[in-house]
């Protein structure tokens, strides 16, 4: 039973090894940059329960299929959201509509998800893609079993923050 | 008659953004928002595309279904270039793109900047 429990133990870190943390922040960064202009920087968490967005928020969710399935869930601020894709579309935020914000944030996840992948492969651990969907509404809860492996990031600029899941599913 | 360029993305954010970059060109952009529809503006237009910007995820048709369509021997739109503009930055895709005919590769995300320097290499000597 222990040996059991421990090559299961052996085998999550070497998932959450392969998903560094700088993988993480280099997409989040890069696309933010790219897109919006923006440049994040990582909030230092030390429990990831302290992880969440204050305000409604509108999520991207993205299936990563490889070696360990993971679920990467991307969440910005719904206003921000808006301010942020009106700066890289050009269209005013008065003429900008749920549907666009929500294909705009499939898409940020996308490319998130897109430049995890390309970094995992560097080092031997390919993910091949899926589509995207995302959740939008003045109030909802993203609840997962706790033991569920996941690794929580949050990232801030002046005006936007952003917070990363990934759930090992 | 202006210089016609088709976006495929079935991405609206994305197609916007091609728009403009496209427009600033002084180019005229129709859209696909799959491959399927894509094949469609292509006979609609009856070969007066001169470029193709592609997106390789898409439900229904995608970009490489969609290449190896346009690119079989005997299409009609066999010379038009394409240009890739996609997340798939793994060598093997790009290998793959590449075999299939693609003329150039924008790996999102992009700036305006780098895509309207792609279209311009494309369409070079024959706008
Ligand atoms: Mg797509």
């Amino acid at each position: 039973m222990n040996n059991v429990n421990s090559s299961y133990n052996e085998d999550n870190n070497e998932i959450e090894s392969k998903f560094k943390s700088i993988f993480l922040f280099n997409a989040v960064h890069d696309v933010m940059q790219t897109m919006a202009g923006i440049s994040m920087s990582e909030v230092k968490i030390t429990d990831s329960k302290e992880i969440h967005i204050t305000d409604a928020c509108v999520s991207g969710v993205y299936f990563m299929n490889g070696p360990k399935n993971a679920m990467l869930i991307v969440s910005m601020p719904t206003a921000e959201a808006y301010t942020m894709v009106s700066r890289f579309s050009g269209i005013p935020v008065s003429e900008l509509g749920a549907d666009t914000i929500c294909d705009a944030i499939n898409e940020l996840t996308n490319m998130i998800s897109g430049k995890i992948k390309s970094q995992l492969a560097s080092v031997g651990y390919e993910y091949i893609n899926s589509h995207c969907f995302s959740i939008y509404g003045p109030k909802y809860l993203i609840l997962h079993k706790s033991k569920l492996k996941n690794i929580a990031k949050k990232y801030k600029a002046e005006n936007t923050e952003l917070v990363l899941r990934i759930l090992f599913v | 008659m202006g210089i016609k360029i088709l976006s495929v993305d079935d991405s609206a954010i994305i197609r916007m953004m091609i728009s403009k970059g496209v427009k600033l060109m002084g180019y005229e952009i129709l859209e696909a928002s799959d491959g399927e529809e894509g094949l469609s503006v292509l006979a609609r237009e009856n070969k007066e595309i001169r470029l193709i910007l592609l997106d390789w995820n898409m439900p229904g048709m995608n970009g490489i279904e969609f290449l190896k369509r346009i690119k079989a021997p005997g299409s009609a739109y066999k010379e038009i270039p394409v240009i890739m503009v996609t997340t798939e930055s793994e060598k093997t895709s790009i290998v793959q793109a590449i075999q299939l005919g693609v003329a150039n590769y924008i790996l999102k995300p992009f700036e305006t900047e780098e895509l309207i320097k792609k279209i311009r290499l494309c369409l070079g000597g024959k706008v």
